[in-house]
């Protein structure tokens, strides 16, 4: 068998696994759920004043900065740790493929298990506020931002916390702080090295999807579509190249 | 030496400042060999070298005439059951093996039949549709034993198989690992128990400490181990019942209560060994597992040191 089919095989093998572990499903669901719950809970009983900053909001914070930050951080530490704290490392790399592709492997299968959950989540509720508010939101590029943010994100996100999980002892302590203090309070600051976070690209992405020519409040700098897009990919590229390289080289020891 | 199945030239993996093997050269052929050392002797240290789990830090290993690490080519070649009991417990005992199966290039049908197989073979047909979560230590062995079954490996690499498989099972293990053997595949079999060793083969690779301490040398573990006194463990809920029963073996000299069984002395234990199982399958005395506790192994051991002059 072609190591292209192997390859796929053991992506698909780890996505099915990871779909009949109740806590990752669970909280994939929890993922996908908690939006939608409060966006309906918004609708139904809320008031909203200022529809488009509403909608930036809601996209940023409840996808960008929770789906897609706190499920890659869950998920990408998951990738590693959770074979290594429960002993069946031998059994991932089993595999009979380089370890690099393994990585590769494991990466995307962690990937699509998040997309699985978030994307539909998304979709939906782009839909239910084009359906309330349809000729106050989405005037700039629409679905196709929001889509480009939430799997960008869930691409480098998990890029980054695959590779925290293979490197740093207590990774999901690490990237917590990491999560809470660099990529949100950076990410969403108005200082410039804001543009050495993921978050801030989200945010350019989901401004320019939601608001008329992409403006927002106070005219803050915002990158470009394209931009944000080449710094998702590049952020995903080489943090995934150096999570290849360390599973390459990494003896581990508490097997 | 015919055909050489591993072969190690001053082999050595440091963990920081601790030694886990320190300079071992070994050379060993076609068949069944036993690696045999208590806790923390090195063994699983050199499995994991063996099966490309770990990188030494210095030497050279060949295993099937390739370098185990990062090799996928040889890992089609070996069967590997590791030490802990642990696995993915959201699967069932058939998904996991099919996993294996499926890496490894067969259809989903050949796949299916493949597991079907193994599984009758090592006894699991009645538990393959269970979740892992639900197994025992025992049934989790044996799931393990039969991953490393899987597609007929040239080479089984068993790190501790039988820990925790009661009698029974351990029996029919021990008659796979002859079969396969006989079939041609070589073995790797890791113990700190010298009589499940002896069991299966006179080869034998001494670890203590780290380093090599005998090649071969069965008849001299034996002899000492007829000297030295060892005190077995057995888990039992029946331990009055089973200290009665021991006591009638005049190679037991004492009986001590344990919370979860009892604590036999004994001596002369290869002579003791095959007496008891004889017993246990007669009688099915409600014995769960019985294995010498490590204290004794590591006298054992010591003697065997001073005695190399080492």
């Amino acid at each position: 068998m072609s190591t292209l089919n192997v390859f796929l095989r053991s992506l698909w093998l780890k996505y099915s696994q990871e779909l009949k572990r109740p806590r990752s499903f669970f909280m994939g669901i929890f993922f996908a759920a908690a939006p939608l719950i409060f966006l309906t809970a918004v609708l139904k009983w809320g008031e909203v004043t200022d529809v488009e900053d509403f909608a930036v909001g809601y996209f940023l914070f409840l996808y960008g900065g929770m789906s897609v930050l706190f499920f890659s951080i869950v998920m990408g530490i998951g990738l590693y740790q959770r074979e290594v704290d429960g002993g069946t490392v031998p059994y991932m790399l089993e595999v009979p493929l380089k370890r690099y592709q393994i990585h590769f492997s494991r990466y995307i299968s962690a990937v699509m298990f998040q997309m699985t959950f978030v994307v539909p989540s998304l979709l939906i509720s782009h839909l239910a506020l084009l359906k309330w508010w349809g000729d106050k939101i989405g005037e700039g590029g629409g679905l196709p931002l929001l889509l480009i943010m939430t799997i960008g994100g869930i691409f480098a996100y998990t890029a980054i916390f695959t590779l925290l999980s293979l490197t740093i002892p207590k990774p999901l302590l690490v990237s917590f702080m990491y999560g809470l203090f660099w990529e949100y309070l950076v990410g969403i600051s108005t200082l410039r090295m804001k543009s050495l976070t993921v978050m801030y690209y989200l945010k350019s992405l989901t401004i320019r999807s939601i608001m008329k020519g992409g403006t927002y409040i106070g005219g803050e700098k915002l990158a470009g579509a394209a931009d944000s897009s080449y710094a998702l990919i590049l952020a995903s590229v080489v943090f995934l190249l150096l999570g290849a390289i360390v599973l390459s080289v990494k003896n581990f020891e508490k097997i | 030496m015919g055909e050489v199945t591993l072969e190690a030239e001053r082999l050595t993996k440091w963990y920081g400042n601790i030694i886990g093997i320190n300079d071992v050269n070994m050379r060993i052929g076609g068949g069944i060999h036993g690696l045999l050392g208590v806790n923390g002797s090195g063994k699983s240290t050199l499995i994991k070298i063996i099966t490309g789990m770990m990188r030494q830090s210095k030497g050279s290993i060949r295993v099937l005439g390739e370098e185990p690490w990062d090799n996928p080519r040889l890992r089609r070649r070996i069967g590997y059951c590791p030490e802990g009991p642990s696995m993915y417990d959201e699967l069932t005992g058939e998904e996991f093996l099919l996993r294996k199966a499926l890496y490894h290039g067969l259809s989903m049908s050949e796949a299916l039949a493949e597991v079907k197989r193994i599984a009758e073979e090592v006894e699991l047909t009645d538990f393959v549709a269970r979740k892992l979560k639900g197994y025992s230590r025992g049934m989790r062995q044996r799931l393990k034993f039969a991953n490393a079954l899987l597609l007929d490996p040239e080479l089984l690499v068993l790190d501790e198989p039988l820990n925790g498989t009661d009698p029974f099972a351990r029996l029919r293990m021990m008659e796979v690992i002859r079969e396969r053997a006989r079939g041609g595949a070589h073995v790797l079999f890791a113990s700190h128990i010298l009589f499940e060793v002896e069991e299966l083969t006179e080869n034998v690779i001494v670890l203590h400490k780290g380093t090599l301490l005998a090649e071969g040398r069965i008849w001299e573990i034996r002899a000492l181990m007829d000297k030295v006194p060892l005190k077995i463990f057995f888990r039992t809920d029946q331990p009055y019942e089973l200290s009665e029963a021991l006591l009638a073996f005049q190679e037991v000299e004492g009986i001590f209560k344990h919370p979860s069984g009892v604590v036999a002395h004994v001596r002369r234990p290869l002579e003791f060994y095959p007496k008891f199982q004889r017993y246990i399958l007669e009688e099915r005395p409600g014995v769960e597992e019985f294995y010498p506790l490590d204290e004794s192994l590591e006298n054992l051991f010591s003697y065997l040191l001073k005695g190399a002059g080492t």
